[in-house]
């Protein structure tokens, strides 16, 4: 039976193929890690003391065993159930979804790593409505924001009667064998000052009009920033409802004064890790969001060095 | 119906499975096929599945 010291501790799912790469980077690196996946957690054998902050982990003939030489964490975690299942979960279902969740979190307790992203930094960055705040106050452009479920709200004079809408948070809704999905639309206030806007506040914002829409990637003192087009053409509304085919991503250079802030952000939230939206319009940087659980995979192409960077500040913390 | 309701695209939900030809090793942390690492095979290069049903996250730009 093979025993491992892992320095870096990877908290991902069996499907999330970008963090494949950074294992092989590290494998390449000849840096010994432990990659568990929450969708295979009963696969394990695992052992707990957090007093001592310890764990054993046996997977077959192998076993793992992190103690106080673990040096850096990446956490790629939901840090709670957003969304109610549109099913009822057997009880045991139920039991490994909470338990192995609060189990997850609860790897907290390896407090002297650096973590990628620590998962209390993580719930807080989340909150768009925060996000915003801390953004504006170091700085950034942020669109005009206000959040209502008051039909009678001054939208009109606050912001415009034509505005951009979004969730506060990540709609997602299931309906039997559908899903409803919620994204970015351009509307006018009238069309949501209804009888039914009372039952969930809405965010609206300022239209930021003819942009081109960045994605900043940082990892510790290192940063890549890409704009996403189609063809040569920025895109209105959200580029997300854009078949992935018909659009195209290239290197963006950024003014040192927006990189500065983009870094100062990340550090502000807590984070090491970050994936900032912008908007990039008439001259001006908007700031858009921070996902402190970003996807980078789709950035990451040959000679872009991001997975590779994401490896080495796993072995070597810069921040 | 709220306007986030009636604005949210609507899709059929789908169960993410694994991919088909290929084995994952633990140890390494990695899913392999018979061209080698499914991470860096084309199909699957940019994918963006971190499977988080939960946040939706992966389900943007279906």
């Amino acid at each position: 039976m093979s025993n491992n010291k892992p320095s870096v501790l990877i908290l991902s799912s069996l499907l999330d193929f970008p963090t494949d790469r950074i294992c092989h980077n590290l494998t390449n690196q000849g840096i010994s890690f432990l990659r568990i996946n929450r969708d295979a957690l009963d696969d394990l054998s695992i052992t707990v003391d957090p007093i001592k902050a310890t764990m054993t982990c046996c997977h077959n003939q192998h076993s793992w065993h992190i103690d106080s030489s673990l040096k850096t964490v990446w956490w790629r975690q939901p840090t709670f159930l957003r969304n109610t299942p549109n099913k009822a979960l057997l009880p045991e279902e139920q039991l490994k979804q909470s338990q192995w969740g609060a189990f997850m979190r609860g790897l907290m307790l390896f407090d002297e790593a650096a973590w990628y992203n620590h998962p209390a930094a993580t719930y807080q960055a989340e909150s768009k409505p925060y996000q915003l705040r801390r953004a504006a106050k170091l700085g950034f452009s942020v669109p005009t924001t206000i959040i209502t479920n008051d039909r009678h709200a001054k939208i009109q004079e606050l912001i415009s009667e034509n505005i951009a809408i979004k969730s506060i948070d990540t709609l997602l809704l299931r309906e039997n064998s559908k899903q409803h999905f919620g994204y970015t639309t351009l509307t006018t206030w009238s069309e949501c000052a209804d009888e039914f806007l009372h039952l969930a506040p809405l965010t609206c914002q300022s239209i930021i009009a003819s942009k081109i829409d960045l994605r900043v990637t940082i990892i510790g003192n290192k940063l890549w920033c890409d704009e996403i087009n189609i063809g040569n053409n920025g895109i209105d509304g959200d580029w997300r409802l854009i078949k992935k085919e018909d659009l195209s991503f290239r290197s963006f250079s950024l003014p040192p004064t927006i990189e500065e802030k983009c870094f100062l952000l990340t550090k502000d939230l807590g984070l090491r890790y970050g994936a900032i939206d912008l908007a990039y319009s008439e001259g001006e940087f908007w700031f858009i969001e921070i996902n402190p659980t970003g996807e980078w995979g789709w950035l990451d192409r040959p000679g872009r060095g991001i997975s590779e960077a994401i490896a080495g500040e796993l072995q070597c913390p810069s921040v | 119906m709220h306007i986030l309701q009636r604005k949210a695209k609507t899709t059929e939900h789908r169960d993410i499975s694994g991919p088909e030809d290929a084995t994952y090793d633990f140890d390494s942390g990695v899913w392999r096929n018979a061209a080698g690492l499914v991470a860096y095979d084309p199909r699957h290069a940019q994918s963006t599945k971190k499977n988080d049903i939960e946040t939706g996250e992966d389900q943007k730009g279906q």
